[in-house]
């Protein structure tokens, strides 16, 4: 990834974003009753700032005459742990099934980084480390802390 | 003087002392699993507490407030995973230390400046309780407002050298803040119809989305990778060399804790990024701060430990909570049949004196039993990365939804984490992003009754005695930062944090 | 290695069959919580019965019910639990506890506040989404002002911000709260305007008072008691329907005049989903009856500077409605 263009992408989103705040923060209420100043105040003059510092920005990089490239290491890896936890959670929230779609989410990862050894090997260190794991989360945060998941 | 006419024999039973020990082991555990931290640990233990004598009660809970605060800095230094804000300064020079290889150091350093803090805050407690609450009272909304300016003030001194893109991060966490309900108007800002929005988004997700799971992203690169492969780096013992290198900050940050802590309102999290920056000001090397500098851990450890006994000030002499642990310990007095507030030193002088002489004991406690207790944390980081990585990831996510049993959060922390790993990547300061998300309902709440209290004039800004104190503060750190860009000298100092 | 594979196995098969042991057994938890709520209102509780708290633990309304729960145990003969979700000025437990089937395993805590959220349009929810069950305790609303103050009385209050309108500055706790309400009946009736300054909480409210950033707190009774003792704040009238036994000089608002202010009293409550069973309720509220008369409960109260105040039903009802529709009509003469 070029540091320039990730840098302007991010700059054109997070300004999306405060023109979204902005547009919002015209519904707001303006003035009440001894209020100088409303709800309304602060998040329009930030997000008018914000606005203007992300176009100073964009033209200080395009100024830049140097360019680098950002590295996203193993980037797929990232990509794969994203969306397995984008699962679990939805697994958890809608299946309910706290422990063990944690237990196969922490099983799926360790399995999936490790490079090591037979795949044999690779499955029992992984199923070893899930249950520890699992049962340490079951008693301090289940048993002793009472969350209920 | 009354301090010492108590009768120990009071103090010292073995109901209390059994407390002290249960509270610290508890504190500490708490305080080092990610986003539970000591108001949650206070509060799940109370019910524990209604059974027991008021001193027993009480010193139960004061060690545990004590003992999470320090153990919130292992999970930051250990596992790069700040549970609590107060501990999010802390992760950039420790987990920095502990992944060079000597996390038993970092933690040393961690513990040492708790310990201190913890000691001056005890002191402060014990000696200026009754001045202090009387010049803290004097605060109101004017210099709330300007001590959050000047918070700001000391992130621009943190950020990176890419001067617009560490505004933008400023910015950025100030609008944040502002998602939720107006609490003058009762407005709904920026809530999308979405209920778990109404109280804003949540800080311990946002923390721990940001810090952990974009590290998490990050060690992705390097899976092989082992931490610690001597265990002789895991002891937490300083030499006294090392210890007199961090004293003058540690010093420092205990004073700026238990001053802040007395203010309602600020507490331990602004504490401990002003005790931070004013490290990374006062040193000779800042740039060696964001590279695993001792005094980056020391000072803001120090601090936030220093501002638990802050915090007990206004509670014991005034009633009032000056942190949300506080508030809790309170319902805990009340549980008792106990006021506390300006009479309680009439009414209950033994429980008063036993408290401040039993927080003394409680951080002692702290420092002994966290000195053999937290070398075992530390042994987490000879894992290897390929095993330790989706267990930070886990138990992360986990400690989010038990912080406030909302999957809502959850699902904020995995998006603030992506977003924070391209930022990282990009040179935004996340520091200072996580700063103004916390000061910026400050700023505007205090800014908003300011003028409504003086019919819209700027003027009471001006000409209040403490107002004026903070401007004169305020306008000489500006000072001090505009004298270092232009001193070409200075230029060098301005490097920027890595990875955060 | 092959031992240490083997029983590694081994320690997986059995966790796997508990773990599935555990979730067909709360599944089927779940399906006879969805059947048992219609029929057999005869044997309630069958089961444990869940609490749910909208406030973080460790705040009042938490540490009642905890207190409630631990009594309530003997009298239900089932274990309660207690359960914070806390967010959204209430909404997030509200929502919570309405997803919930209408069978009475559910118990909402929540306080006078509730209807005045709902009324001033804060969260998205109205007076017929709920259905009141029991007061607990309740707390009376007072007005004061620091010691050094020149009012001395109700009276010298009235006629200087009559003189000034506008000037004087009120500081207390949230915005749409009971204290609110309260500060606004007091503007209407004696025909004077303050600024109503909100802070998020009475002790937060307390510390301004005190360190002379403002010239009056409104405020429940426990907020400023301490400092009503000692002498730094003075009472000018309390919100009650009789004077305090403990402050019997300070006259009620009602004998000040402002007859709107009658017993305008914060209270903390219980609730259910609307349609939960008639005898379920009744249950319900008998249990609550009996552990406001425990000398245990009682005593909670004491330590807390709060009065018991038990209403159910209709009488309950009507109170609720009657906050209700004072928001609405007062916080929609503000909104203008």
């Amino acid at each position: 990834m070029s540091y320039k263009k990730g840098t302007n992408v991010m700059l054109l989103l997070i300004t999306l974003v405060s023109a979204i705040f902005l547009y919002q923060s015209f519904s707001l209420k303006t003035l009440t009753t001894n209020q100088p100043i409303g709800p309304d105040f602060f998040p329009k003059v930030i997000s008018i700032l914000l606005i203007i510092t992300c176009i100073i920005s964009f033209i200080t990089t395009l100024k830049k005459t140097e360019d680098r490239k950002v590295e996203l290491e193993k980037f797929k890896f990232v990509i794969y742990t994203v969306v397995a936890a984008i699962v679990f959670v939805m697994c958890w929230q809608f299946l309910g099934l706290f422990y063990v779609c944690s237990f196969i989410f922490l099983f799926a990862l360790l399995y999936l980084y490790n490079n090591n050894g037979s795949k044999f090997k690779k499955i029992l260190t992984s199923l070893g480390i899930s249950l520890v794991v699992i049962l340490f989360v079951y008693a301090v945060f289940g048993k002793l802390l009472n969350v209920l998941f | 003087m009354e301090l010492f006419s108590m009768d120990f024999s009071t103090l010292f039973t073995i109901e209390n002392l059994i407390a002290i020990v249960i509270g610290t082991l508890y504190g500490l555990l708490i305080g080092a699993l990610p986003g539970l931290g000591a108001t949650i640990g206070i509060a799940l233990i109370l019910p524990f507490t209604y059974a027991m004598s008021p001193l027993g009660a009480i010193l139960l809970l004061v060690a545990v407030y004590q003992g999470a605060e320090y153990g919130g800095s292992i999970s930051s230094i250990v596992l790069g995973v700040p549970g609590t804000p107060a501990a999010t300064a802390t992760v950039i020079d420790g987990s920095v230390m502990a992944k060079k290889g000597y996390p038993g150091k970092a933690l040393g350093y961690s513990l040492t400046g708790s310990y201190i803090g913890g000691l001056v805050g005890a002191l402060v407690l014990m000696t200026l309780t009754i001045p202090l609450s009387t010049v803290a009272i004097k605060f109101g909304d004017p210099e709330f407002f300007l001590l959050g300016i000047l918070g700001l003030v000391c992130v621009a001194g943190l950020s990176s050298s890419d001067i617009p893109k560490s505004i933008i991060s400023v910015l950025l966490g100030l609008l944040l803040g502002m998602v939720g309900l107006d609490g003058f108007t009762g407005s709904q800002r920026f809530t999308f119809g979405s209920l778990s929005l109404l109280d804003g988004v949540s800080m311990i997700a946002l923390l721990v989305g940001m810090f952990a799971v974009s590290e998490v992203l990050f060690t992705l690169g390097d899976l092989n990778k082992r931490y610690v492969t001597e265990s002789k780096n895991l002891k937490t013992k300083l030499t006294w060399k090392e210890i007199k290198m961090v004293a003058k900050e540690m010093i420092r940050g205990s004073i700026i804790g238990s001053f802040v802590g007395v203010l309602p309102g600020l507490g331990a999290g602004p504490a401990s990024w002003f005790a931070y920056t004013e490290a990374k000001r006062a040193s000779k090397n800042p740039e060696t701060f964001g590279k695993g500098e001792p005094n980056g851990i020391a000072a803001p450890e120090a601090a936030n430990n220093g501002a638990v006994g802050g915090a007990l000030v206004p509670l014991l002499t005034l009633g009032i909570p000056g942190s949300p642990a506080t508030a809790v310990i309170l319902g805990a007095f009340l549980i008792q049949g106990i006021q506390p507030g300006p009479k309680v030193f009439e009414t209950h002088p033994d429980l008063v004196y036993g408290i401040f002489w039993g927080f003394l004991v409680a951080t002692i406690a702290m420092y002994y039993l966290g000195k053999y207790t937290t070398s075992l944390w530390a042994r987490m980081l000879t894992m290897p990365n390929y095993a330790l990585t989706p267990i930070i990831l886990i138990i992360a996510l986990i400690g989010v939804y038990a912080s406030n049993m909302n999957i809502f959060d959850v699902w904020v922390a995995i998006v603030a984490g992506v977003v924070a790993y391209f930022m990282k990547k990009l040179d935004f300061s996340l520091p200072a992003f996580i700063l103004a998300f916390i000061l910026g309902p400050i700023i505007e709440t205090s800014l908003r009754r300011s003028l409504s209290l003086s019919d819209g004039s700027f003027s009471i800004f001006f000409t209040r005695g403490y107002s004026i104190v903070i401007l004169i503060l305020i306008l000489f750190l500006l000072g001090a930062m505009i004298f270092q860009k232009r001193n070409p000298k200075g230029k060098s100092k301005d490097t920027e944090i890595p990875n955060l | 290695m092959g031992k240490k594979c083997s029983i590694l196995v081994i320690t997986f098969l059995l966790l796997a069959t508990v773990l599935v042991a555990c979730s067909s057994s709360t599944k089927t938890n779940e399906n006879s919580n969805q059947s048992g709520g219609e029929k057999n209102t005869s044997d309630y509780p069958n089961r444990p019965i869940t609490f749910v708290v909208p406030f973080s633990a460790g705040g009042s309304g938490d540490i009642m019910t905890r207190e409630v729960a631990k009594l309530a145990e003997k009298e239900f003969g089932q274990t309660i639990i207690v359960e914070n979700k806390e967010g959204g000025s209430g909404a997030i437990a509200l929502n919570y506890a309405l997803s919930k089937p209408a069978d009475g395993y559910t118990i909402l805590n929540h306080s006078s506040t509730l209807p005045l959220t709902m009324a001033s349009g804060e969260i998205p929810f109205e007076a017929k989404d709920i259905q009141p069950v029991a007061t607990m305790v309740s707390n009376y609303q007072v007005l004061a002002v620091p010691k050094d103050s020149p009012f001395i009385t109700f009276q010298d209050f009235v006629e200087y911000a009559k003189n000034n309108p506008g000037k004087l500055n009120v500081v207390s706790s949230q915005t749409y709260g009971t204290t609110h309400i309260f500060s606004l009946k007091i503007m209407e009736e004696a025909d004077i305007n303050f600024n109503y300054i909100a802070y998020d909480g009475g002790s937060e409210a307390l510390t301004r008072i005190l360190g002379g950033n403002g010239d009056a707190i409104t405020s429940s009774g426990e907020v400023v008691q301490q400092q009503v003792e000692s002498g730094d704040l003075r009472l000018l009238g309390v919100s009650s329907a009789e004077r305090l036994p403990t402050h019997p000089d300070v006259p009620t608002f009602k004998e000040l005049g402002i007859t709107s202010i009658d017993d305008e009293l914060i209270w903390r409550a219980y609730f259910v989903r609307p349609g939960t069973p008639e005898e379920i309720v009744e249950k319900i509220t008998e249990v609550l009856r009996k552990v406001s008369e425990t000398p245990e409960f009682k005593e909670y109260a004491k330590n807390t500077n709060q009065d018991i105040y038990f209403k159910t039903g209709e009488e309950l009802t009507e109170v609720f409605n009657n906050y209700y529709e004072d928001g609405k009509e007062l916080f929609e003469s503000i909104k203008k």
